[in-house]
């Protein structure tokens, strides 16, 4: 009776998904795979489910475009860096330009001096991060809370009460890193790719489906149903359909405001798991070590933070943190890495002067 | 049970020993506009550019953090600073609109990581004041940013004597 059951539902797919076909062609041929000979004929409504499902399955963080990544972090970017008050650094724009257009900084003053030491020190820690080739931009949120955030794409921003709070480059570079690590690990990424994914199978599983074949994961029909309307039928149906999403198309705007507060909510109000944030460290501890800071430096500042406060508030405690990262650290320096530097002895005072650099 | 642990520490610390880099052992570059030398200093003739995820054949550890390399299948010894180079091949970046992996070379000679403030995330701001304020710091960040030149990182990264290839 069940099999009698899944075989008149999976039927009721394949009507449900007339077009399947020609749908799957395209994909094809966007992805540039071509149409082997096996795939023209036509598929059975069981072996189109299987297929849906597997592509749905496939929707990852390591499988979003970049340019949906990008898209995603900035709408996330703006929103945050609204939230905080803005950015600490100052700029002119001649009046009449458009937004889009010529932005010109102002001299350099103090507060863009901090700024700029902020994008520099960033600028050379990513250059260890895995994820080079992203177009890393650091920042300094004009709030006074000690905190540090990053979205997806390479935003990584922190505020200016966590950059009084250190003591050392090697201190900032270590809030920096922590944050290049969660954009490097796409951390924040899986958030939404497990949205999309859910709304994916919410759209497969649409009507009775979802009682006769199993639920993909541990998540409940209403939960998929409710990620289907998130991204809303139309946009659900073509990711099922393998389509990559563009989040800069005009009519997806309010997709993209609810798709990225979505992902904020998800990451600000609940945070991420607590591995998610040990894995993090462990990766700032090593970009520490691979550019020559001294991790200890990191690890100081984070053991001076308060157990509860605004700071990663969703973190492990510090001294679980502190504990962890003094773990890898030790664990670090017993391996061998012919092209890690020699450790430096001393901190590099913060706010170096730039004006050689500069030159 | 404090015996145990120093046994599993030294076991894991003698495994640990045993994944130490041996001649002619993949290594990867991780640092764009990466110098291939012909001698093991800085101011040595460039052979060549290499891009992040290039893959070496590693030869031998030289002095002031200059590492002996060969390019796959070639016999001829080159030189790179160790800053540059890695154990662990980069992460793969996906394709805007493919859906497919690629490695890192291929995303960098696309231009798709060279793309300012996105234009879906600038139509959302211009909605709402507070986000259009938003937005216009994050296209001044941007500015600032791009006004980084690796020259500017690399002379502040010699000043605070952190990792970085020499001046030539």
């Amino acid at each position: 009776m069940t099999q009698l059951a899944t075989v008149v539902s999976v039927a009721a797919c394949g009507l449900l998904f007339s077009g399947c076909l020609a749908s799957f062609q395209s994909a094809l041929a966007r992805t540039g795979e071509g149409i082997s000979r096996d795939v023209t004929r036509a598929l059975s409504p069981l072996e189109e489910f299987e297929r849906r499902r597997r592509l749905c399955g496939n929707i990852r963080a390591e499988t979003v475009a970049f340019a949906e990544e990008k898209t995603l972090g900035d709408a996330m970017g703006v929103k945050v860096t609204a939230a905080k008050g803005g950015l600490a650094l100052t700029y002119t724009q001649s009046a009449g330009t458009q937004m889009q257009g010529h932005v010109a900084l102002a001299s350099p003053d103090a507060v863009n001096a901090r700024a700029r030491t902020v994008a520099v020190v960033g600028a050379g820690l990513a250059r260890h991060g895995g994820r080079p080739e992203l177009p890393w931009r650091f920042g300094v949120l004009a709030s006074d809370e000690v905190n540090a955030v990053s979205t997806p794409g390479g935003l990584v921003m922190v505020t200016r009460g966590a950059l009084d709070a250190a003591t050392s480059e090697d201190a900032l570079a270590g809030i920096l890193a922590h944050e290049v690590a969660h954009v490097v690990l796409r951390h924040a990424l899986e958030r939404y790719a497990t949205e999309k994914r859910h709304a994916c199978y919410g759209e497969l599983f649409a009507g009775n489906l979802a009682r006769t074949m199993a639920p993909p994961e541990d998540v409940t029909p209403g939960g998929l149903e409710a990620a289907r309307r998130l991204f809303g039928d139309d946009v659900a149906r073509a990711i099922s359909e393998g389509v990559v999403l563009d989040l800069n198309d005009g009519k997806r705007r309010g997709l993209l405001d609810a798709l990225s507060t979505k992902t904020m909510e998800a990451l600000y109000a609940r945070g991420l798991d607590q591995p998610a944030e040990v894995a993090a460290d462990a990766l700032a501890v090593d970009l520490l070590l691979a550019a020559g800071y001294r991790p200890e430096e990191f690890i100081q500042f984070v053991g001076g933070l308060p157990s509860k406060g605004a700071f990663f508030a969703h973190h492990p405690s510090p001294k679980d943190r502190v504990r962890e990262m003094t773990r890898h650290l030790v664990q670090r320096r017993t391996e061998e890495d012919p092209f890690r530097p020699e450790p430096r002895a001393l901190p590099v005072p913060l706010a170096a002067p730039l004006s050689q650099a500069r030159k | 049970m404090n015996a145990v642990r120093w046994l599993l520490l030294s076991l894991s610390l003698w495994g640990l020993r045993a994944q130490a880099l041996k001649s002619d052992d993949t290594i990867y570059v991780k640092a764009r506009n990466t110098k291939l030398l012909l001698a093991p200093t800085a101011s040595a003739e460039v052979k060549a550019v290499l891009r992040v995820g290039d893959v070496l054949q590693w030869k031998a550890k030289e002095a002031n953090g200059f590492h002996a390399v060969r390019l796959p299948g070639k016999d001829t010894v080159y030189f790179v600073y160790g800053a540059n180079l890695s154990l662990a091949a980069p992460k793969q970046e996906q394709w805007a609109t493919a859906g497919t992996s690629v490695d890192t070379r291929a995303f960098a000679s696309s231009g798709a990581a060279t793309k300012g403030l996105s234009e879906g995330a600038f139509q959302m701001a211009v909605s709402d004041a507070q986000l259009e304020k938003a937005a216009r710091d994050l296209l001044a960040l941007e500015a600032l940013q791009a006004e980084v030149t690796d020259v500017e990182v690399d002379a502040h990264l010699r000043e605070a004597k952190l990792a970085v290839e020499p001046a030539p």
